[in-house]
């Protein structure tokens, strides 16, 4: 009976830990899939009066967040304030969700930084991690 | 069946149950230990399973000589500053804010000041000399294994 007893809480235990475990693992899958399937791409990219302007189109399945977007120059984190950059989604592009940068939109960002002359590197960085790189010609 | 027998099967469930209550007083202590251990073990092995981190830039500021690398958080969990392990080139960079500094950028701070939570952002500063014009290799660890790597030249 002892024997029972013991046994049954040590699966009992084990059933939870497994339980727990596989919910974690769901969450984790979630958010695998959700990187795998997110993508951008970039459609234009200019220079002009101390201003890069870049088109992007959301590429990829799902939605992106706007406010986790990161923008480097040349290495060099562009702050997220509007006084560094901007970012807007095109009102002709929307297709759903106003506001918000869902697959096939095409969102522009403005980077207010004055550039020397010749050719410089701009990365965009989405929350998960996946990054498309530019060039702009100063 | 007799009084007699009546009374020794009695006797004999009263033994059996005494026996069984200090055997389970005994190995409830055990149990419990283990129990423990196991959801202590559980807790490291979900934190392994949620924590992630991503590595978007490294870039070498010549003039002050410092590798800046900004790191993202893309897991689902906190993740403790103090306990990350910064590598160049494979050579360990010691955990002292003579040889790097760490801190979240406070334009992505969501919640909990200070402290590196899902989605935010830290910049870490290693101030180190990296040979020029040739590629280097950057790695980052986490208290739970969570790692990045990230090719960067200067």
């Amino acid at each position: 009976m002892i024997v029972f007893i013991i046994f049954g809480s040590f699966s009992f235990m084990d059933k939870m830990n497994s339980k727990i475990q596989d919910h974690y693992f769901n969450e984790k899958q979630d958010l695998v899939t959700k990187t795998l399937s997110s993508n951008m791409q970039v459609d234009s990219a200019a220079y002009s009066a101390s201003k890069s302007v870049i088109q992007l189109t959301n590429s990829g399945s799902n939605k992106i967040s706007l406010e986790h977007l990161d923008v480097y120059v040349d290495g060099q984190r562009i702050p997220r304030s509007a006084q560094n950059r901007t970012i807007d989604v095109l009102s002709s592009s929307e297709l759903a969700n106003p506001g918000l940068w869902d697959p096939q939109e095409t969102l522009e960002i403005n980077i207010t930084k004055s550039l020397s002359a010749g050719n410089h590197r701009i990365d965009i960085v989405n929350e998960y991690g996946i990054k498309v790189v530019t060039k702009v010609t100063a | 069946m007799g009084f007699s027998e009546i009374f020794s099967t009695l006797i004999m469930f009263i033994a059996v149950v005494t026996i069984s209550s200090s055997l389970i007083i005994m190995f409830r202590g055990q149990v419990a230990d283990t129990q423990s251990q196991v959801i202590e073990q559980q807790k490291i092995i979900s934190n392994q399973i949620r924590s992630n981190i991503n590595i978007d830039m490294v870039y070498f500021n010549n003039v002050t000589e410092t590798v800046h690398v900004f790191v993202r958080n893309t897991g689902n969990i906190q993740i403790d500053n103090d306990t990350l392990d910064v590598y160049i080139d494979s050579m360990r960079v010691p955990r002292n804010s003579s040889n790097r500094t760490i801190q979240v950028l406070s334009d992505t701070e969501l919640k909990n000041t200070g402290y590196w939570d899902p989605k935010e952002q830290v910049e870490i500063k290693i101030f180190y000399n990296v040979t020029r014009s040739e590629s280097h290799v950057l790695y980052i660890n986490t208290e739970y294994g969570a790692n990045s790597e990230y090719e960067f030249s200067a």
